[in-house]
């Protein structure tokens, strides 16, 4: 099925139906539809509690939704596994970065570059095959290279710096090769420079024909990096369009700042 | 002489079973309190094949360490979606359930009266056929299948599978985002970890030639444990060294020379406070790299 914007066809990467989640009555989702397009960025913001994690979570498998349907490429993924979620093309980020602290750096990315095949115990334990991961290793090299950590590559995660940390959580999931990228506050806390290098990588990612939606609490990183924005607000949308109109819009200043 | 070969074939036992509790707890993060349970498994299946029905030790050996690894199965299959603490708690708890079986399955184990004339390994070379019956020859043995066990398990770890394994302990959901399949994974984990354990209790089973319940207690689970956190946790090598080091210190606490009266105790608190000392010191152990978190 294909959507046809204006002038040009567009396929539908992501179709979020009547999408509903409650927990303990109060609705975090509330009937939330919206499609998302191939090879666009979106950003997805909201006073905090306004659920954008909980989609993110729901969406991702972590959580499952009280009615409404997922459907990714064309596919009803509603009821997905989180890994099985990731096996069909959505790579994500989380608001508290998890990265894997006591492994280093280059193994992180090889976890994310690593086929399914070579994970088994069978090839795990057979001797007669002499196992070396440098492909991989030269693939890692290039993605560290893009995001200059090139030189961290046999630290530890946990000793990165916050910035870092977060720049190889986004490798990471790009290693993954995904069509959709759902990065959640993936600017937070770090400096203008990581800010930078992160918005570059969102472009990359678009040149790659693929998809990225973000929540951010930083609007310079959605004026900057979002083609189209979303607002939530208790879990229903108030506003959708270019971040420009949506970021001065009164309806939505007062859902930050009022009651 | 021989006592020290003894001990050193006691260390080899131990090590192949902390090495493959090891890999449980070290490197997957997944705590694990009946490990025991496994060994006691493979003693018992190798012991009563062999006595019952004139099995080789050799053919025991693999049936019992089969068997622990299909336990191993059995036990974490119903706890695997449950949360880390849970799984730890099926652990325990098949372990108790596994001592009781040997001990109240009287008609099959001879419960606390245990299994006397367990036969012992032989080899059939060129014609001349010997008994593994002196303890050098059962040290070469257990050196051989402890070197084996190191080999193959390092080269496992080494490999993707193993590292999904870390990635489990570190954040099984981020582990998930990455498209693995945790379950099934700590479901392999026990698989392995089982069958080399299974393997180790045969080879205790062989070697000392009687076993009953008491080889086998929630302690033992616990000591192996230990072995695995002080020597250091998600190491192999740290493993042994926990085996070595737990077993050679108090057996060298007899010679310290203490009177004969409190002898026993006062090892006992010597050995706890080495072992707490240690633990505030150094909690990653020995040779660790990684804390329990």
């Amino acid at each position: 099925m294909e959507l046809k914007t204006k002038n040009e066809k567009r396929k539908t990467v992501l179709r979020v139906q009547d999408l509903s989640k409650s927990f303990d009555g109060v609705k975090a989702l509330d009937n939330l539809s919206f499609e998302i397009g191939k090879q666009t960025i979106t950003a997805i913001i909201g006073p905090n509690g306004s659920g954008k994690t909980t989609l993110f979570n729901v969406i991702c498998g972590f959580l499952r939704p009280d009615n409404g349907n997922i459907i990714f490429n064309d596919k009803k993924i509603t009821y997905f596994a989180p890994y099985k979620i990731s096996k069909i093309g959505i790579g994500r980020t989380f608001q508290m970065i998890r990265v894997f602290p006591q492994i280093t750096v280059m193994e992180n990315l090889l976890l994310a570059l690593q086929t399914e095949r070579k994970e088994g115990l069978l090839y795990g334990l057979n001797p007669f095959i002499k196992h070396s991961d440098k492909e991989l290793e030269e693939k890692a090299s290039i993605l560290l290279k893009m995001a200059e950590l090139k030189d961290k590559s046999n630290e530890y995660a946990g000793n990165l710096s916050h910035g870092q940390r977060r720049l190889l959580e986004i490798m990471r999931a790009v290693a993954l090769d995904a069509d959709l990228y759902l990065f959640d506050e993936p600017t937070a806390g770090v400096f203008p420079e990581v800010r930078t290098r992160i918005l570059n990588l969102f472009k990359s990612i678009k040149e790659q024909n693929n998809t990225i939606i973000f929540v951010e609490h930083n609007m310079e990183t959605v004026r900057e990096g979002a083609e189209r924005v979303i607002v939530l607000d208790k879990g229903k949308f108030i506003a959708d369009s270019k971040p420009n109109e949506v970021l001065d819009s009164k309806v939505v200043i007062e859902a930050y700042f009022g009651g | 002489m021989e006592y020290f070969l003894h001990i050193l074939v006691i260390v080899g036992i131990y090590a192949i079973l902390a090495m493959s509790l090891d890999v449980i707890v070290g490197y997957t993060g997944i705590p694990s309190l009946g490990h025991a349970a496994f060994s006691l498994i493979g003693a018992y299946t190798s012991s009563l094949l062999a006595l019952n029905l004139g099995v080789s030790p050799w053919l025991g050996l693999l049936a019992g360490g089969i068997l622990a690894s299909i336990a191993g199965v059995i036990v974490t299959f119903p706890a695997l979606r449950l949360k880390g603490d849970y799984l730890a708690l099926a652990t325990f708890g098949f372990s108790i359930i596994a001592y009781s079986v040997a001990k109240n399955w009287v008609g099959l184990t001879r419960g606390p009266m245990g299994l006397p004339g367990i036969p012992q390994f032989e080899i059939k070379l060129l014609g001349i056929s010997f008994s593994l019956s002196k303890v050098w020859q059962y040290l070469i043995l257990v050196i051989v299948i402890a070197v084996v066990t190191y080999l193959l398990l390092s080269m496992l770890l080494r490999r993707p599978f193993g590292r999904v394994l870390k990635s489990i302990r570190e954040d099984e959901i981020a582990s998930q985002t990455l498209g693995k399949d945790t379950p099934l994974f700590k479901l392999k984990v026990f698989m392995v970890g089982g069958f080399f354990a299974g393997i180790a209790g045969a080879l205790y089973a062989h070697y000392i030639t009687f076993i009953d319940p008491s080889s086998f207690t929630v302690m033992e689970s616990i000591t192996i444990l230990l072995m695995v956190i002080f020597g250091g946790m998600g190491t192999l090598k740290g493993a042994v060294i926990g085996a070595f080091l737990l077993i050679v210190i108090p057996e060298s606490l007899r010679f310290v020379g203490l009177p004969s009266s409190i002898a026993a105790p006062i090892r006992q608190m010597l050995y706890g406070l080495i072992l707490v000392i240690l633990m505030v010191y150094r909690p990653q152990g020995i040779i660790g790299r990684y804390k329990w978190k």
